[in-house]
Protein backbone atom coordinates (compact mmCIF):
# COMPACT_ATOMS: atom_id res chain seq x y z
CA UNK A 1 0.00 0.00 0.00
CA UNK A 2 2.80 1.97 0.93
CA UNK A 3 3.48 2.59 -3.17
CA UNK A 4 -0.54 3.75 -3.52
CA UNK A 5 0.43 6.23 -1.02
CA UNK A 6 3.39 7.74 -1.98
CA UNK A 7 1.41 7.66 -5.57
CA UNK A 8 -1.65 8.98 -4.00
CA UNK A 9 0.28 12.20 -2.09
CA UNK A 10 2.02 13.43 -5.01
CA UNK A 11 -1.23 13.56 -7.12
CA UNK A 12 -2.73 14.99 -4.16
CA UNK A 13 -0.07 18.06 -4.03
CA UNK A 14 -0.38 18.23 -7.70
CA UNK A 15 -4.37 18.72 -7.49
CA UNK A 16 -5.58 21.79 -8.79
CA UNK A 17 -8.97 21.53 -6.61
CA UNK A 18 -6.80 20.34 -3.40
CA UNK A 19 -4.93 24.08 -3.95
CA UNK A 20 -8.14 26.09 -4.73
CA UNK A 21 -9.82 24.47 -1.10
CA UNK A 22 -6.38 24.82 0.31
CA UNK A 23 -6.77 28.86 -0.84
CA UNK A 24 -9.95 29.07 0.26
CA UNK A 25 -9.64 27.95 3.86
CA UNK A 26 -6.75 30.61 4.05
CA UNK A 27 -8.30 33.20 2.40
CA UNK A 28 -11.71 32.88 4.27
CA UNK A 29 -10.08 33.86 7.84
CA UNK A 30 -7.82 36.59 5.86
CA UNK A 31 -11.17 38.13 4.42
CA UNK A 32 -13.14 37.95 7.54
CA UNK A 33 -10.00 39.70 9.84
CA UNK A 34 -9.68 42.22 7.11
CA UNK A 35 -13.41 43.50 7.46
CA UNK A 36 -13.21 43.01 11.42
CA UNK A 37 -10.04 45.31 11.21
CA UNK A 38 -11.99 48.26 9.49
CA UNK A 39 -14.84 47.88 11.62
CA UNK A 40 -12.36 48.32 14.11
CA UNK A 41 -10.71 51.15 13.14
CA UNK A 42 -14.64 53.01 12.06
CA UNK A 43 -15.86 51.29 15.84
CA UNK A 44 -13.75 50.77 18.53
CA UNK A 45 -15.88 50.66 21.11
CA UNK A 46 -17.17 47.79 19.46
CA UNK A 47 -14.70 45.46 18.08
CA UNK A 48 -11.65 46.36 19.58
CA UNK A 49 -11.47 42.63 21.32
CA UNK A 50 -9.97 39.20 20.28
CA UNK A 51 -11.57 37.11 17.64
CA UNK A 52 -12.78 34.07 20.29
CA UNK A 53 -15.38 32.80 18.45
CA UNK A 54 -13.73 33.18 14.84
CA UNK A 55 -11.15 30.45 15.71
CA UNK A 56 -12.71 26.88 15.07
CA UNK A 57 -15.78 28.75 12.85
CA UNK A 58 -14.19 27.11 9.61
CA UNK A 59 -15.52 23.81 11.19
CA UNK A 60 -18.94 25.02 10.03
CA UNK A 61 -18.00 24.49 6.28
CA UNK A 62 -15.34 21.98 6.33
CA UNK A 63 -17.64 19.39 5.20
CA UNK A 64 -18.94 21.19 2.07
CA UNK A 65 -14.91 21.78 1.53
CA UNK A 66 -14.06 18.30 2.16
CA UNK A 67 -17.02 17.23 -0.05
CA UNK A 68 -15.84 18.94 -3.09
CA UNK A 69 -12.24 18.54 -2.88
CA UNK A 70 -12.43 14.34 -2.26
CA UNK A 71 -14.85 13.68 -4.60
CA UNK A 72 -13.32 15.54 -7.38
CA UNK A 73 -10.25 14.23 -6.91
CA UNK A 74 -10.89 10.67 -6.36
CA UNK A 75 -13.69 11.37 -8.62
CA UNK A 76 -11.05 12.00 -11.27
CA UNK A 77 -9.52 8.34 -10.99
CA UNK A 78 -13.04 7.20 -12.74
CA UNK A 79 -12.94 9.97 -15.17
CA UNK A 80 -9.63 10.02 -16.28
CA UNK A 81 -9.72 5.72 -15.79
CA UNK A 82 -6.62 5.47 -13.74
CA UNK A 83 -7.91 3.42 -10.93
CA UNK A 84 -7.57 0.68 -13.67
CA UNK A 85 -3.98 1.02 -13.96
CA UNK A 86 -3.65 -0.44 -10.14
CA UNK A 87 -5.78 -2.91 -10.58
CA UNK A 88 -4.07 -4.52 -13.57
CA UNK A 89 -0.52 -3.88 -12.25
CA UNK A 90 -2.42 -6.34 -9.12
CA UNK A 91 -2.99 -4.03 -6.09
CA UNK A 92 -6.04 -4.99 -3.88
CA UNK A 93 -9.06 -3.02 -3.89
CA UNK A 94 -8.63 -2.85 0.28
CA UNK A 95 -5.36 -1.21 -0.72
CA UNK A 96 -6.84 1.06 -3.30
CA UNK A 97 -9.65 1.68 -1.00
CA UNK A 98 -7.60 2.92 2.08
CA UNK A 99 -5.26 4.64 0.45
CA UNK A 100 -7.56 6.68 -1.22
CA UNK A 101 -9.02 7.24 2.57
CA UNK A 102 -5.54 8.10 4.21
CA UNK A 103 -4.74 10.73 1.38
CA UNK A 104 -8.14 12.23 1.19
CA UNK A 105 -7.87 12.39 5.43
CA UNK A 106 -4.67 13.87 5.29
CA UNK A 107 -5.98 16.47 2.76
CA UNK A 108 -8.90 17.46 5.19
CA UNK A 109 -7.05 17.48 8.24
CA UNK A 110 -4.20 19.88 5.78
CA UNK A 111 -7.41 22.35 4.95
CA UNK A 112 -9.03 22.36 8.02
CA UNK A 113 -5.26 22.70 9.63
CA UNK A 114 -4.62 25.56 7.52
CA UNK A 115 -7.89 27.29 8.25
CA UNK A 116 -7.52 27.65 12.15
CA UNK A 117 -3.39 28.97 11.39
CA UNK A 118 -4.96 31.43 9.18
CA UNK A 119 -7.46 32.70 11.61
CA UNK A 120 -5.23 32.43 15.11
CA UNK A 121 -2.37 34.19 13.12
CA UNK A 122 -4.33 36.99 11.59
CA UNK A 123 -6.76 37.51 14.63
CA UNK A 124 -3.48 37.34 16.95
CA UNK A 125 -1.95 39.64 14.75
CA UNK A 126 -5.31 41.86 14.06
CA UNK A 127 -6.83 41.84 17.60
CA UNK A 128 -4.35 40.48 20.23
CA UNK A 129 -4.19 37.11 22.04
CA UNK A 130 -6.89 34.70 22.23
CA UNK A 131 -8.36 34.57 25.97
CA UNK A 132 -9.17 30.88 25.40
CA UNK A 133 -6.32 29.04 26.94
CA UNK A 134 -3.96 27.36 24.67
CA UNK A 135 -4.51 23.77 25.92
CA UNK A 136 -7.92 24.17 24.92
CA UNK A 137 -7.21 25.46 21.84
CA UNK A 138 -5.11 22.24 20.82
CA UNK A 139 -7.84 19.95 22.20
CA UNK A 140 -10.42 21.85 20.13
CA UNK A 141 -8.26 21.45 17.47
CA UNK A 142 -8.00 17.90 17.76
CA UNK A 143 -11.36 17.40 17.90
CA UNK A 144 -11.47 19.61 14.64
CA UNK A 145 -8.97 17.02 13.16
CA UNK A 146 -11.72 13.56 14.42
CA UNK A 147 -14.80 15.79 12.98
CA UNK A 148 -12.90 16.17 9.55
CA UNK A 149 -11.48 12.75 9.27
CA UNK A 150 -15.50 11.68 10.13
CA UNK A 151 -15.82 14.26 7.05
CA UNK A 152 -13.16 12.79 4.35
CA UNK A 153 -14.03 8.97 5.35
CA UNK A 154 -18.17 9.76 4.59
CA UNK A 155 -16.83 11.13 1.42
CA UNK A 156 -14.10 8.71 0.67
CA UNK A 157 -17.26 6.37 0.49
CA UNK A 158 -19.08 8.27 -1.95
CA UNK A 159 -16.70 8.97 -4.16
CA UNK A 160 -15.56 4.97 -4.52
CA UNK A 161 -18.81 3.59 -5.12
CA UNK A 162 -20.30 6.37 -7.60
CA UNK A 163 -18.56 5.26 -10.79
CA UNK A 164 -19.49 8.97 -12.43
CA UNK A 165 -17.53 12.04 -10.86
CA UNK A 166 -20.06 14.29 -11.65
CA UNK A 167 -22.59 12.41 -9.98
CA UNK A 168 -20.21 11.44 -6.96
CA UNK A 169 -19.35 15.16 -6.76
CA UNK A 170 -23.21 16.31 -6.60
CA UNK A 171 -24.00 13.14 -4.46
CA UNK A 172 -21.23 14.60 -1.57
CA UNK A 173 -21.95 18.22 -2.15
CA UNK A 174 -25.87 17.10 -1.26
CA UNK A 175 -24.43 14.96 1.32
CA UNK A 176 -22.17 17.83 3.16
CA UNK A 177 -25.64 20.33 2.60
CA UNK A 178 -27.92 17.89 4.50
CA UNK A 179 -25.59 17.19 7.04
CA UNK A 180 -24.81 20.97 7.64
CA UNK A 181 -28.67 21.58 7.75
CA UNK A 182 -29.30 18.65 9.59
CA UNK A 183 -26.69 19.57 12.27
CA UNK A 184 -27.78 22.96 12.46
CA UNK A 185 -30.93 22.08 12.92
CA UNK A 186 -30.31 19.34 15.67
CA UNK A 187 -28.46 22.35 17.46
CA UNK A 188 -30.97 24.60 17.34
CA UNK A 189 -33.72 22.45 18.39
CA UNK A 190 -31.13 21.90 21.61
CA UNK A 191 -30.32 25.32 22.07
CA UNK A 192 -33.99 25.95 22.43
CA UNK A 193 -34.76 23.10 24.50
CA UNK A 194 -31.90 24.23 27.16
CA UNK A 195 -33.71 27.42 27.06
CA UNK A 196 -37.14 26.13 27.70
CA UNK A 197 -35.81 24.07 30.06
CA UNK A 198 -34.06 26.95 32.45
CA UNK A 199 -36.34 29.62 33.20
CA UNK A 200 -33.43 31.25 34.74
CA UNK A 201 -32.51 31.70 30.78
CA UNK A 202 -35.47 32.02 29.22
CA UNK A 203 -37.12 35.15 31.68
CA UNK A 204 -34.57 37.63 30.31
CA UNK A 205 -34.20 36.12 26.86
CA UNK A 206 -37.63 36.06 25.66
CA UNK A 207 -38.81 39.53 27.07
CA UNK A 208 -41.60 40.25 25.11
CA UNK A 209 -41.82 36.94 22.73
CA UNK A 210 -45.08 36.08 24.22
CA UNK A 211 -47.14 38.78 24.62
CA UNK A 212 -49.49 38.52 21.73
CA UNK A 213 -51.00 35.56 23.67
CA UNK A 214 -50.15 36.47 27.60
CA UNK A 215 -50.74 40.35 28.03
CA UNK A 216 -47.50 40.40 29.40
CA UNK A 217 -48.07 38.32 32.22
CA UNK A 218 -44.69 36.31 33.66
CA UNK A 219 -46.67 33.43 33.08
CA UNK A 220 -46.95 34.68 29.21
CA UNK A 221 -42.76 33.75 28.57
CA UNK A 222 -43.19 30.13 28.86
CA UNK A 223 -42.35 28.39 26.06
CA UNK A 224 -43.26 24.54 26.24
CA UNK A 225 -40.42 22.51 25.49
CA UNK A 226 -40.69 20.83 22.60
CA UNK A 227 -38.35 18.27 23.11
CA UNK A 228 -39.14 15.80 25.54
CA UNK A 229 -38.42 11.99 26.37
CA UNK A 230 -37.43 9.16 23.68
CA UNK A 231 -37.21 12.53 21.54
CA UNK A 232 -34.62 14.28 23.47
CA UNK A 233 -32.48 11.45 23.82
CA UNK A 234 -32.60 10.77 19.93
CA UNK A 235 -31.75 14.96 19.40
CA UNK A 236 -29.08 14.50 22.33
CA UNK A 237 -27.68 11.35 20.56
CA UNK A 238 -27.63 13.07 16.96
CA UNK A 239 -25.94 16.26 18.29
CA UNK A 240 -22.86 14.17 19.45
CA UNK A 241 -22.80 11.98 16.51
CA UNK A 242 -23.24 13.78 13.47
CA UNK A 243 -20.03 15.05 12.25
CA UNK A 244 -22.06 19.13 11.62
CA UNK A 245 -23.16 18.72 14.73
CA UNK A 246 -20.00 18.06 16.52
CA UNK A 247 -18.70 21.13 14.08
CA UNK A 248 -21.04 23.21 15.64
CA UNK A 249 -20.76 22.57 19.00
CA UNK A 250 -16.75 23.05 18.52
CA UNK A 251 -16.96 26.28 16.69
CA UNK A 252 -18.32 28.03 19.73
CA UNK A 253 -14.74 27.89 20.88
CA UNK A 254 -15.38 25.98 24.18
CA UNK A 255 -14.27 22.51 24.71
CA UNK A 256 -17.63 20.30 24.71
CA UNK A 257 -19.47 18.72 27.31
CA UNK A 258 -19.05 15.27 25.85
CA UNK A 259 -16.28 15.53 24.15
CA UNK A 260 -14.86 12.00 24.14
CA UNK A 261 -18.54 11.10 22.81
CA UNK A 262 -17.23 13.03 19.71
CA UNK A 263 -14.12 10.98 19.35
CA UNK A 264 -15.76 8.07 19.90
CA UNK A 265 -18.34 8.24 17.47
CA UNK A 266 -16.39 9.90 14.89
CA UNK A 267 -14.22 6.78 15.03
CA UNK A 268 -17.58 4.85 14.82
CA UNK A 269 -18.19 6.43 11.22
CA UNK A 270 -14.81 5.86 10.48
CA UNK A 271 -14.98 2.25 10.61
CA UNK A 272 -18.38 1.97 9.14
CA UNK A 273 -17.63 3.72 6.69
CA UNK A 274 -14.47 2.08 5.61
CA UNK A 275 -15.82 -1.31 6.05
CA UNK A 276 -18.81 -0.51 4.18
CA UNK A 277 -16.80 0.93 1.30
CA UNK A 278 -13.89 -2.24 1.42
CA UNK A 279 -17.06 -4.54 0.87
CA UNK A 280 -18.69 -2.65 -1.53
CA UNK A 281 -15.88 -1.98 -3.50
CA UNK A 282 -14.43 -5.11 -3.32
CA UNK A 283 -17.41 -6.94 -5.41
CA UNK A 284 -18.08 -3.57 -7.50
CA UNK A 285 -17.82 -4.38 -11.44
CA UNK A 286 -15.45 -1.09 -13.04
CA UNK A 287 -15.57 -0.55 -16.16
CA UNK B 1 3.08 -25.63 -25.41
CA UNK B 2 3.36 -23.06 -22.55
CA UNK B 3 0.00 -20.77 -21.77
CA UNK B 4 -0.14 -17.10 -20.45
CA UNK B 5 -3.96 -16.78 -19.91
CA UNK B 6 -5.81 -19.65 -19.69
CA UNK B 7 -10.16 -19.32 -19.04
CA UNK B 8 -12.14 -22.29 -18.63
CA UNK B 9 -16.11 -21.97 -18.67
CA UNK B 10 -15.85 -18.47 -17.77
CA UNK B 11 -19.16 -17.10 -17.23
CA UNK B 12 -20.24 -13.35 -16.85
CA UNK B 13 -23.85 -12.27 -16.66
CA UNK B 14 -25.22 -8.81 -15.97
CA UNK B 15 -28.78 -9.09 -14.15
CA UNK B 16 -30.68 -11.24 -17.09
CA UNK B 17 -27.48 -10.76 -20.07
CA UNK B 18 -25.03 -13.37 -20.61
CA UNK B 19 -21.77 -11.57 -21.92
CA UNK B 20 -19.52 -14.36 -21.17
CA UNK B 21 -21.46 -17.60 -21.04
CA UNK B 22 -18.91 -20.72 -20.51
CA UNK B 23 -15.63 -19.29 -22.42
CA UNK B 24 -12.71 -21.40 -22.91
CA UNK B 25 -9.73 -19.95 -24.63
CA UNK B 26 -5.82 -20.43 -24.15
CA UNK B 27 -3.47 -17.84 -24.86
CA UNK B 28 0.24 -18.74 -26.13
CA UNK B 29 3.12 -17.47 -24.69
CA UNK B 30 4.91 -15.20 -27.11
CA UNK B 31 2.20 -15.33 -29.77
CA UNK B 32 -0.22 -12.68 -30.84
CA UNK B 33 -3.52 -13.22 -29.87
CA UNK B 34 -6.21 -11.89 -32.55
CA UNK B 35 -9.51 -12.10 -30.52
CA UNK B 36 -12.19 -11.99 -33.14
CA UNK B 37 -16.01 -11.29 -32.20
CA UNK B 38 -18.91 -8.47 -33.61
CA UNK B 39 -19.49 -5.77 -30.97
CA UNK B 40 -21.22 -7.34 -27.63
CA UNK B 41 -19.65 -10.78 -28.62
CA UNK B 42 -18.05 -10.73 -25.03
CA UNK B 43 -14.47 -9.44 -25.88
CA UNK B 44 -14.26 -6.28 -23.48
CA UNK B 45 -15.75 -8.39 -20.92
CA UNK B 46 -13.27 -11.08 -21.09
CA UNK B 47 -10.54 -8.11 -20.94
CA UNK B 48 -12.14 -6.64 -17.78
CA UNK B 49 -12.10 -9.84 -15.83
CA UNK B 50 -8.78 -10.44 -17.09
CA UNK B 51 -7.59 -6.95 -15.81
CA UNK B 52 -9.17 -7.34 -12.47
CA UNK B 53 -12.10 -5.25 -13.23
CA UNK B 54 -15.18 -7.67 -12.73
CA UNK B 55 -15.10 -10.79 -10.97
CA UNK B 56 -16.53 -13.36 -13.48
CA UNK B 57 -20.20 -15.32 -12.20
CA UNK B 58 -18.47 -18.69 -12.17
CA UNK B 59 -16.04 -20.37 -14.00
CA UNK B 60 -12.13 -20.04 -13.77
CA UNK B 61 -8.86 -18.26 -15.36
CA UNK B 62 -5.33 -18.66 -14.65
CA UNK B 63 -2.94 -15.89 -15.64
CA UNK B 64 0.83 -17.40 -15.36
CA UNK B 65 -0.64 -20.86 -14.17
CA UNK B 66 -2.18 -18.71 -10.83
CA UNK B 67 -6.08 -18.71 -10.61
CA UNK B 68 -7.81 -15.64 -10.56
CA UNK B 69 -8.86 -16.61 -6.96
CA UNK B 70 -5.41 -16.91 -5.29
CA UNK B 71 -3.91 -14.44 -3.80
CA UNK B 72 -0.53 -15.03 -5.66
CA UNK B 73 -2.77 -13.34 -8.21
CA UNK B 74 -1.48 -9.69 -7.70
CA UNK B 75 2.04 -11.12 -8.56
CA UNK B 76 1.26 -12.21 -11.78
CA UNK B 77 -0.71 -9.31 -12.85
CA UNK B 78 2.58 -7.46 -12.04
CA UNK B 79 3.51 -9.32 -15.62
CA UNK B 80 0.66 -7.73 -17.23
CA UNK B 81 0.01 -4.09 -18.71
CA UNK B 82 -2.82 -3.50 -20.67
CA UNK B 83 -5.46 -0.75 -22.63
CA UNK B 84 -8.67 -1.55 -21.73
CA UNK B 85 -11.20 0.53 -24.55
CA UNK B 86 -9.99 3.85 -23.96
CA UNK B 87 -6.47 4.82 -22.69
CA UNK B 88 -6.46 5.24 -19.08
CA UNK B 89 -4.35 8.59 -18.55
CA UNK B 90 -4.18 11.39 -16.23
CA UNK B 91 -5.27 13.94 -18.50
CA UNK B 92 -3.96 16.97 -17.34
CA UNK B 93 -0.69 15.48 -16.88
CA UNK B 94 2.18 15.47 -19.39
CA UNK B 95 3.19 12.21 -20.85
CA UNK B 96 6.26 11.68 -18.83
CA UNK B 97 4.44 12.59 -15.47
CA UNK B 98 1.88 9.91 -16.62
CA UNK B 99 4.38 7.35 -16.24
CA UNK B 100 6.37 8.40 -13.27
CA UNK B 101 2.89 8.50 -12.00
CA UNK B 102 2.56 4.75 -13.30
CA UNK B 103 6.05 3.99 -11.92
CA UNK B 104 5.48 4.79 -8.46
CA UNK B 105 2.05 3.02 -8.48
CA UNK B 106 4.39 -0.18 -9.27
CA UNK B 107 6.64 1.45 -6.78
CA UNK B 108 9.40 1.48 -8.93
CA UNK B 109 13.02 2.58 -7.55
CA UNK B 110 13.77 5.40 -10.25
CA UNK B 111 12.80 7.04 -13.21
CA UNK B 112 14.94 5.20 -15.87
CA UNK B 113 13.69 3.95 -18.44
CA UNK B 114 10.98 6.54 -19.01
CA UNK B 115 12.65 8.47 -22.06
CA UNK B 116 13.08 5.05 -23.81
CA UNK B 117 9.71 4.22 -22.89
CA UNK B 118 8.58 7.12 -24.77
CA UNK B 119 10.58 7.07 -27.65
CA UNK B 120 9.37 3.41 -28.19
CA UNK B 121 5.85 4.98 -28.58
CA UNK B 122 7.08 8.09 -30.33
CA UNK B 123 6.12 10.36 -27.80
CA UNK B 124 9.35 11.70 -26.75
CA UNK B 125 8.80 15.48 -28.01
CA UNK B 126 6.08 15.99 -26.24
CA UNK B 127 7.83 18.24 -24.03
CA UNK B 128 5.09 20.02 -21.20
CA UNK B 129 2.33 19.00 -23.49
CA UNK B 130 -0.66 17.88 -21.55
CA UNK B 131 -2.25 14.62 -22.43
CA UNK B 132 -5.81 16.53 -23.23
CA UNK B 133 -3.68 18.25 -25.83
CA UNK B 134 -3.05 15.43 -27.39
CA UNK B 135 -4.29 13.72 -30.56
CA UNK B 136 -6.41 10.00 -30.16
CA UNK B 137 -3.34 8.12 -31.86
CA UNK B 138 -0.99 10.09 -29.18
CA UNK B 139 -3.22 9.17 -26.38
CA UNK B 140 -3.47 5.57 -27.30
CA UNK B 141 0.06 5.69 -27.57
CA UNK B 142 0.48 7.23 -24.04
CA UNK B 143 -1.70 4.57 -23.24
CA UNK B 144 0.12 1.50 -24.23
CA UNK B 145 3.23 3.23 -22.70
CA UNK B 146 1.68 3.04 -19.36
CA UNK B 147 1.15 -0.24 -19.86
CA UNK B 148 4.31 -0.72 -20.66
CA UNK B 149 6.32 0.65 -17.56
CA UNK B 150 7.68 -2.25 -15.25
CA UNK B 151 8.39 -4.20 -18.25
CA UNK B 152 5.61 -6.32 -18.29
CA UNK B 153 5.54 -9.74 -20.54
CA UNK B 154 1.74 -9.54 -21.02
CA UNK B 155 -0.05 -7.27 -23.21
CA UNK B 156 -3.79 -6.56 -23.14
CA UNK B 157 -4.88 -4.44 -25.70
CA UNK B 158 -8.64 -3.51 -26.17
CA UNK B 159 -9.84 -2.24 -29.87
CA UNK B 160 -5.85 -0.25 -29.91
CA UNK B 161 -6.97 1.23 -33.36
CA UNK B 162 -10.06 2.21 -32.82
CA UNK B 163 -10.55 5.91 -33.97
CA UNK B 164 -7.16 5.68 -35.63
CA UNK B 165 -6.37 7.21 -39.19
CA UNK B 166 -4.08 5.16 -41.20
CA UNK B 167 -1.04 6.49 -40.23
CA UNK B 168 -2.02 5.54 -36.29
CA UNK B 169 -3.35 2.43 -37.33
CA UNK B 170 0.01 1.60 -38.71
CA UNK B 171 2.10 2.94 -36.05
CA UNK B 172 0.09 1.18 -33.56
CA UNK B 173 0.68 -1.76 -35.83
CA UNK B 174 4.23 -1.32 -35.57
CA UNK B 175 4.63 -0.55 -32.10
CA UNK B 176 2.96 -4.40 -31.41
CA UNK B 177 4.82 -5.78 -33.62
CA UNK B 178 8.23 -4.52 -32.75
CA UNK B 179 7.39 -5.15 -28.89
CA UNK B 180 6.12 -8.80 -29.61
CA UNK B 181 9.87 -9.61 -32.20
CA UNK B 182 12.18 -7.63 -29.69
CA UNK B 183 10.62 -8.04 -26.38
CA UNK B 184 8.81 -11.17 -26.59
CA UNK B 185 6.33 -10.08 -25.51
CA UNK B 186 2.85 -11.58 -25.10
CA UNK B 187 -0.08 -9.69 -26.84
CA UNK B 188 -3.72 -10.18 -26.71
CA UNK B 189 -5.69 -7.76 -29.06
CA UNK B 190 -9.17 -7.44 -29.58
CA UNK B 191 -10.89 -6.16 -32.22
CA UNK B 192 -13.60 -6.42 -35.05
CA UNK B 193 -11.38 -5.05 -37.88
CA UNK B 194 -10.17 -8.29 -39.24
CA UNK B 195 -8.05 -7.06 -42.16
CA UNK B 196 -5.63 -5.41 -39.37
CA UNK B 197 -5.83 -8.21 -36.81
CA UNK B 198 -5.02 -10.72 -39.97
CA UNK B 199 -1.48 -8.35 -40.25
CA UNK B 200 -0.59 -9.21 -36.70
CA UNK B 201 -2.22 -11.89 -35.37
CA UNK B 202 0.08 -15.22 -34.86
CA UNK B 203 -3.03 -16.80 -33.17
CA UNK B 204 -6.85 -16.45 -33.08
CA UNK B 205 -10.31 -17.01 -30.77
CA UNK B 206 -13.15 -16.24 -32.65
CA UNK B 207 -15.76 -15.26 -30.10
CA UNK B 208 -19.51 -15.08 -30.57
CA UNK B 209 -22.12 -14.91 -27.95
CA UNK B 210 -20.10 -15.34 -25.26
CA UNK B 211 -18.55 -18.00 -26.18
CA UNK B 212 -15.30 -19.01 -28.29
CA UNK B 213 -16.21 -20.67 -32.06
CA UNK B 214 -12.38 -21.40 -33.01
CA UNK B 215 -9.09 -21.30 -31.77
CA UNK B 216 -6.63 -21.55 -34.58
CA UNK B 217 -2.96 -20.41 -35.33
CA UNK B 218 -2.53 -18.02 -38.31
CA UNK B 219 -1.15 -20.84 -40.24
CA UNK B 220 -4.17 -22.89 -39.83
CA UNK B 221 -6.33 -19.95 -40.72
CA UNK B 222 -4.17 -19.05 -44.00
CA UNK B 223 -4.89 -22.25 -45.24
CA UNK B 224 -8.81 -22.41 -44.61
CA UNK B 225 -9.05 -19.00 -46.57
CA UNK B 226 -6.12 -19.11 -49.18
CA UNK B 227 -7.31 -18.61 -52.40
CA UNK B 228 -7.76 -21.36 -54.63
CA UNK B 229 -9.75 -22.54 -57.59
CA UNK B 230 -13.14 -23.59 -57.18
CA UNK B 231 -13.75 -26.69 -59.95
CA UNK B 232 -16.91 -28.29 -61.06
CA UNK B 233 -17.09 -31.36 -62.15
CA UNK B 234 -18.89 -34.55 -63.30
CA UNK B 235 -16.75 -36.80 -61.02
CA UNK B 236 -15.19 -35.33 -58.28
CA UNK B 237 -13.23 -39.03 -57.88
CA UNK B 238 -11.71 -38.74 -61.40
CA UNK B 239 -10.79 -35.12 -60.71
CA UNK B 240 -9.06 -36.53 -57.57
CA UNK B 241 -7.48 -39.15 -59.16
CA UNK B 242 -5.93 -36.60 -61.82
CA UNK B 243 -5.07 -34.06 -59.12
CA UNK B 244 -3.24 -36.62 -57.33
CA UNK B 245 -0.84 -37.27 -60.60
CA UNK B 246 -0.46 -34.07 -61.12
CA UNK B 247 0.97 -33.64 -57.25
CA UNK B 248 -1.88 -30.78 -56.74
CA UNK B 249 -3.17 -29.82 -53.45
CA UNK B 250 -7.06 -30.10 -53.27
CA UNK B 251 -10.45 -30.37 -50.99
CA UNK B 252 -13.54 -32.36 -52.64
CA UNK B 253 -16.53 -30.13 -51.46
CA UNK B 254 -18.83 -32.73 -52.67
CA UNK B 255 -19.21 -35.12 -55.42
CA UNK B 256 -18.93 -32.21 -57.78
CA UNK B 257 -17.34 -29.69 -56.41
CA UNK B 258 -13.41 -29.24 -55.04
CA UNK B 259 -11.52 -26.65 -54.13
CA UNK B 260 -7.88 -26.60 -56.05
CA UNK B 261 -4.86 -24.92 -54.48
CA UNK B 262 -2.94 -24.09 -57.26
CA UNK B 263 -3.11 -23.09 -60.65
CA UNK B 264 -3.05 -26.34 -63.22
CA UNK B 265 -3.35 -25.84 -66.80
CA UNK B 266 -6.52 -25.90 -67.61
CA UNK B 267 -6.27 -27.45 -71.08
CA UNK B 268 -4.51 -30.26 -69.50
CA UNK B 269 -6.34 -30.49 -66.68
CA UNK B 270 -9.43 -30.88 -68.89
CA UNK B 271 -7.92 -33.08 -71.14
CA UNK B 272 -7.02 -35.71 -68.38
CA UNK B 273 -10.38 -35.67 -67.06
CA UNK B 274 -12.26 -35.84 -70.62
CA UNK B 275 -9.72 -39.20 -70.77
CA UNK B 276 -12.24 -41.44 -67.88
CA UNK B 277 -15.66 -38.81 -69.09
CA UNK B 278 -15.17 -36.42 -66.46
CA UNK B 279 -16.46 -32.93 -67.76
CA UNK B 280 -15.33 -29.71 -66.35
CA UNK B 281 -18.16 -27.95 -65.87
CA UNK B 282 -17.34 -24.62 -64.50
CA UNK B 283 -13.69 -22.71 -63.21
CA UNK B 284 -13.80 -20.14 -60.58
CA UNK B 285 -11.20 -17.93 -58.23
CA UNK B 286 -12.30 -18.68 -54.72
CA UNK B 287 -10.58 -16.59 -52.31
CA UNK B 288 -11.64 -16.94 -48.95
CA UNK B 289 -11.55 -13.78 -46.55
CA UNK B 290 -10.75 -14.17 -42.87
CA UNK B 291 -14.03 -11.94 -43.18
CA UNK B 292 -15.59 -14.61 -45.33
CA UNK B 293 -14.30 -17.34 -42.63
CA UNK B 294 -15.46 -15.16 -39.57
CA UNK B 295 -19.17 -14.89 -41.19
CA UNK B 296 -18.77 -18.70 -42.07
CA UNK B 297 -17.93 -19.31 -38.01
CA UNK B 298 -20.52 -16.67 -36.29
CA UNK B 299 -22.94 -16.95 -39.62
CA UNK B 300 -23.80 -14.08 -40.59
CA UNK B 301 -27.17 -13.02 -38.18
CA UNK B 302 -28.34 -9.66 -36.61
CA UNK B 303 -25.08 -7.19 -35.79
CA UNK B 304 -25.85 -6.37 -32.08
Amino acid sequence: MSKLLSAGFVKLFKSTVFYVGLAFMVGFPAFVVAVRFVDTLRYPEYYAEPLDGFLNAGLMFIGVVIAVVVSLFIGREYGDLVIRNKLIVGHTRADIYLSNLIVSMTGGIILQTSYLVSAYTLSRIFFGPFTIPKAEIIKMQMLGVCVTAAYSAIFTLIAMLIQSKSAASVTALITAMMLFLFGMTVYQKLATEKFTNNPELYENAFIGVSEDDNNGEEEGYYVKPSLTGLKLRVYRFLDDFLPSAQADQISECVVPEHWDRFVMYDCVIILLTTITGVFVFRRKDLK
Amino acid sequence: MDYVLKTHNLCKYYKNFKALNGLTMNVPKGSIYGFVGKNGAGKTTLIRLVCGLQLPTSGDFELYGVRYSDKAISKSRRRMGAVVETPSIYLDMTAVDNLKQQYRILGLPSFDGITELLQLVGLENTGKKKAKNFSLGMRQRLGIAVALCGNPDFLVLDEPINGLDPQGIIEIRELILKLNREQKITVLISSHILDELSRLATHYGFIDSGRIVREMSAEELEAACRKCMRITVTDTAVLARVLDNMEVNYKIIDDKTADVYAKPNITQLSLALAKDDCEVLSVEEHDESLESFYISLVGGGKHE
